[in-house]
């Protein structure tokens, strides 16, 4: 999926929640999981070979990379992930076409006008 | 469960899999641990789980052939083949999501044929194939002796230790009784019967075996008093233990005494007896402690032959040499114990032609083999049906095909397309009847059968099974698949793209109707079988078991485990029947030492008195089973008493030694039914015991048995700790059980309770292999008569779709509907016929080895095979009739006019 990526291309969905699970802090698997059900309120769980496809792919697109983790009371034997300088471009990249489309969204009535 | 998952994962690429399966295994336990049971809940998970990864592995192994080809292509620098196969498959995938009710039949029977075929042919596997796990089996030989009638057996431990003195001619000795059972005490109080071994310190090292945790015994523990062991086996301590290494140095209480494991035995080795498990190896010196004084008096007996010998031949011996020694040495024996041993021979067997023993082996084998052509019939069902299908798919494609040719699609482009789509068809359907054979399997493996079965199975799926029923489907699918491709890219164009263009696949009309033969042949076959175990059930349930079962409770204890005197124990069990009497909706309670429809039970050898007829060799020896009841028992299952007298409490023990006899015995062996005044000797014993007393016949084994001749025994006179209590309750008798329950717990906690339900349920259970068997072949039979009728239909809209324009000719020059109906069901009834025909004959072949589970009806019921003939003809009939009355409708002139 990432290898077709272009400045045009949109982020599958799981690659774009895995990153925005990852924005600023470092996380295992397990964390990243539960990080996206609890921020989609439970709407989006990332079944076990999605989830870690994802992040491989990820690393393979140099998007995330895996490090060591730093408090030394983490669990040792979890892989944990954080984001590149080229996957916080990438992610801040989608947000920012998301944002333009939720605003065009609202212009053309789809969503309410918010409050100033 | 989480074998699901790893063969789930096993899909995946073994690279990504060791990246990241404990992580993807973590992720799944953590979601499951959270639903906190709620069973809806978990089976969206698993189902969730399962097309995720299974959408994962497909994705992954894409990249796998992608990579692999990419390469390949670079070097070459043609056009990728990789994007070809990928262009292909998503075609296909295409194709096959176009057609859902031809691709969800087809996925159906594949898996149903797969995963039918495996578990029934794992459980042959497991029982009757699969090589034993002993080191260098050409060495190893089984030592018999004799029993009286001549047949190889089993030995005693004095005879054993006479073999294994032999030390120039065998390495080593080993011997196991493997017939012993016990109770065990569950943490959660309740006493199970579980099954047990006993085996000689020399046992695992004859075989080759090693425990896989701890030890096995020391020679020390060959002798009576040391401290009882035990070597839990593979399966036990998986299922019993959860696979806990801490299990060492446990004590487990057996049969009252207290045991301490010292090792865990090897995985594929859990017992005697191929394909069942056995839950613990123990000592010798545990025989009398946990198998009772009865059994730990064996030792020393050569009366008693309870051991199986095996044993390891040393370097340049031969199984000739072995024999020979035996022979002697059976002899002398014959010579020093006249009384037990004269004329006994001993009988040396290779291992390799022994599974079991060769008693057991001859009830394998049939059994075994009787199951694999169930196996075959449902794999050539399968195979039959995807044929159909394909062809069926591949007639109705014929126009589409030569469109495609038309506009310039090649021959093995064509080819190409449709290799794809069936493999990746019979791959999909081969992928569900794996977890479909799972499932079943692991069901089996859970299933405690009832008596006499009562012995945990170790089935598993064989990945053998899988591969060959897969590549038979894929076979069949690609065979038949590509057959309808291949001749209608060779036919003319021109032709195929007309509409109703006369059909040139008379051929395949004739394939297809074959195969329907078969299927036709495969449906009464299985009818036919599962038509006379059904009749069986109804007879069993039908048949008069010589008293009312309905307001019975019935309840069995041991209290005589632990090696209690038996004087004690039964007066445990006297009170215990008091305290019951007492209880509210209890109208009264008696004892047994055998209830009635019981499997097994003792019997004894009795010699009757001069008013007896002389069997057929002159003696007045017979063998009965008996039980030992209390005064009441004949009045709480309304027995009739036909002569004499029942028991009474004046009956006692020190009065003189009386029994009761049924009708059956009394008839068979003195010619009349009044027999009260006759008597017999226990063989052996000098007293001769009076009959007073003749009571009606109740079934003594299971339901529909001919009437036997049984004896019964004062309790007070014959009785021992193991007992049944029967109750005649005014309610439902199983509302009253807990409070038997709680009774026997006041007298004594550890008293372990064997078997409490309702006699209705104790006669049901005792049918439930024939049961299991009619439900089987039941669900096989009405699977396969709903596919042959599918492909009646098929084959018969199909042909008359493509004779349209004959029909129409026929009845342009006067043949009615009548006729022009009659004709095609004339030519499919054919067909029908030959099926039925031979589905006949193939269940006459088959049913006779059913003969030992049926009740009331001959293997070759007249009866049973007519009505499954007419049913399925019947059935094949209306099939057949409905389409082809549907294309007699067609006005003729229409037909015409669009030629």
């Amino acid at each position: 999926m990432l290898k077709r990526r272009s400045d045009q291309a949109l982020l599958k969905p799981a690659a774009f929640h895995i990153l925005l699970a990852l924005a600023g802090v470092e996380r295992h698997g397990l964390g990243i999981a539960d990080e996206i059900e609890s921020i989609t309120a439970g709407a989006m769980q990332l079944g076990p070979g999605t989830l870690y496809r994802s992040l491989k792919e990820l690393t393979a697109a140099g998007l995330i990379r895996e490090v060591r983790p730093r408090e030394a009371v983490i669990d040792p034997r979890r892989r944990y992930y954080a984001l590149t300088d080229p996957g916080r471009v990438a992610l801040e990249a989608d947000a920012v076409r998301y944002e333009r489309l939720s605003r065009l969204a609202r212009k053309r009535g789809v969503l309410p006008v918010q409050a100033p | 469960m989480a074998t699901i998952l790893d063969l789930l994962l096993r899909c995946c690429p073994r690279q990504f899999r060791e990246a990241y399966g404990r992580d993807m295994r973590e992720l799944f336990d953590t979601r499951r641990a959270r639903l906190r049971g709620s069973r809806r809940a978990l089976i969206a998970l698993w189902l969730r789980t399962a097309c995720d990864i299974c959408l994962t592995a497909s994705a992954e192994w894409g990249d796998v052939v992608r990579a692999a080809f990419s390469r390949s292509d670079k070097e070459t620098g043609r056009p990728s083949m990789s994007d070809r196969l990928s262009l292909d498959l998503r075609d296909a995938i295409r194709r096959l999501a176009a057609a859902p009710g031809f691709t969800t039949a087809a996925l159906l029977i594949l898996a149903i044929g797969i995963g039918g075929s495996t578990a029934i042919f794992s459980a042959v596997d497991a029982f009757a194939l699969r090589d034993r796990p002993y080191a260098r089996p050409h060495e190893l030989v089984h030592i018999y002796q004799d029993s009286d009638d001549g047949q190889p057996e089993s030995s005693s431990y004095p005879a054993f230790l006479d073999i294994a003195a032999h030390g120039a001619l065998f390495s080593r000795v080993g011997a196991v009784m493997p017939e012993g059972s016990g109770t065990l005490l569950t943490p959660s109080g309740d006493a199970e019967v579980i099954q047990l071994e006993f085996a000689t310190s020399t046992y695992f090292s004859v075989l080759g075996l090693q425990p896989k945790l701890g030890r096995w015994f020391d020679p020390a523990e060959d002798e009576p008093g040391a401290a009882p062991v035990a070597v839990v086996t593979h399966h036990a301590w998986q299922r019993r233990f959860g696979g806990d290494p801490g299990v060492l140095g446990r004590t487990v209480r057996l049969s009252g005494t207290g045991v301490t494991i010292v090792g865990v035995g090897p995985e594929g080795f859990n017992g005697f007896i191929p394909g069942l498990a056995s839950e613990f190896w123990l000592s010798i010196s545990s025989l009398g402690p946990v198998g009772g004084p009865f059994r730990g008096r064996t030792l020393t007996r050569r009366e008693d032959h309870w051991f199986q010998i095996v044993a390891r031949l040393a370097p340049e011996r031969t199984i000739q040499h072995a024999q020979a020694a035996m022979t002697t040495l059976a002899d002398r024996l014959g010579r020093e114990f006249p009384e037990t041993d004269r004329g006994r021979r001993i009988t040396v067997m290779s291992a390799e032609a022994v599974r079991a023993h060769p008693q057991i082996d001859s009830m394998i084998y049939p059994t075994a083999g009787l199951h694999s052509v169930l196996a075959a019939l449902v794999l050539a069902l399968v195979c039959s049906n995807l044929a159909n299908l394909m062809l069926a798919r591949g007639s109705a494609r014929r126009r589409e095909l030569a469109v495609r040719l038309a506009i310039g699609a090649t021959r093995a482009q064509i080819v190409r397309t449709l290799t794809i789509e069936s493999l990746l068809l019979s791959l999909a359907g081969g992928a569900l009847g794996l977890l479909l054979a799972h499932w079943t399997i692991g069901m089996l493996g859970n299933w405690n059968p009832p008596p006499p079965l009562s012995v945990p199975m170790t089935i598993a799926v064989d990945y053998r099974v899988v591969l060959f029923a897969l590549l038979t489907s894929i076979g069949a699918g690609l065979a038949f698949g590509l057959l309808p491709a291949v001749r209608s890219t060779r036919t003319d164009l021109r032709q195929s793209l007309q509409r109703d263009a006369p059909s040139r696949s008379l051929r395949v009309v004739g394939l297809r109707g074959a195969l329907i033969g078969v299927q036709v042949a495969i449906s009464v076959a299985l009818l036919a079988g599962s038509g006379i175990l059904l009749r069986t059930m109804l007879n069993a349930v039908r048949v008069d078991p010589g008293f009312d079962p309905q307001p019975i409770a019935l309840m069995t204890i041991d209290a005589g485990q632990g090696g209690r005197p038996a004087g004690q124990a039964m007066q445990i069990v006297t009170d215990i029947r008091q305290r019951l009497s007492a209880l509210p909706g209890v109208e009264a309670v008696s004892v047994t030492t055998r209830p009635p429809v019981s499997a097994f039970g003792p019997s004894t050898t009795l010699v009757l008195d001069d008013h007896a007829a002389p069997s057929a060799s002159g003696g007045r020896t017979v063998e009965v089973r008996f039980s030992a009841v209390t005064p009441d028992y004949f009045d709480t299952l309304a027995v009739q008493v036909i002569h004499g007298r029942g028991f009474t409490a004046a009956d006692g023990d020190d009065a003189q030694d009386v029994a009761v006899v049924t009708r059956t015995m009394a008839e068979r062996f003195w010619g009349t039914s009044d027999v009260v005044g006759r008597r017999y000797q226990h063989q052996g014993l000098d007293a001769w015991i009076s009959i007073v007393g003749v009571v009606g016949d109740v079934t003594i084994g299971s339901p529909g048995e001919s009437p036997r001749p049984f004896l019964y025994r004062p309790f007070a006179q014959g009785g021992f700790g193991r007992a049944s209590l029967i109750a005649r309750t005014a309610a439902d008798p199983a509302s009253v059980l807990p409070l038997m329950r709680q009774e026997v717990r006041a007298i004594d906690n550890l008293l372990p309770v064997l078997l409490a339900t309702t006699m209705a349920d104790h006669i049901a259970r005792s049918l439930a292999v024939p049961r299991a068997a009619a439900t089987a072949l039941t669900a096989f039979g009405v699977l396969a008569i709903v596919l042959a009728c599918l492909g009646v239909y098929s084959v018969v809209a199909f042909s008359v779709a493509s004779r349209r324009t004959e029909m129409g000719v026929r009845m342009a020059l006067g043949a009615t509907r009548t006729q022009v109906t009659r004709m095609v069901v004339r030519e499919m009834m054919t067909l029908v016929i030959g099926g039925l025909l031979a589905g006949t004959a193939l269940a006459a072949v088959l049913t006779p080895a059913l003969r030992s589970l049926l009740i009331g009806v001959q293997p070759l019921d007249p009866a049973t095979f007519l009505s499954v003939a007419v049913l399925v003809g019947t059935v094949a009939l209306v099939t057949t009739w409905v389409p082809a009355r549907a294309a007699a409708s067609t006005e003729p002139a229409g037909v015409l006019r669009a030629d």
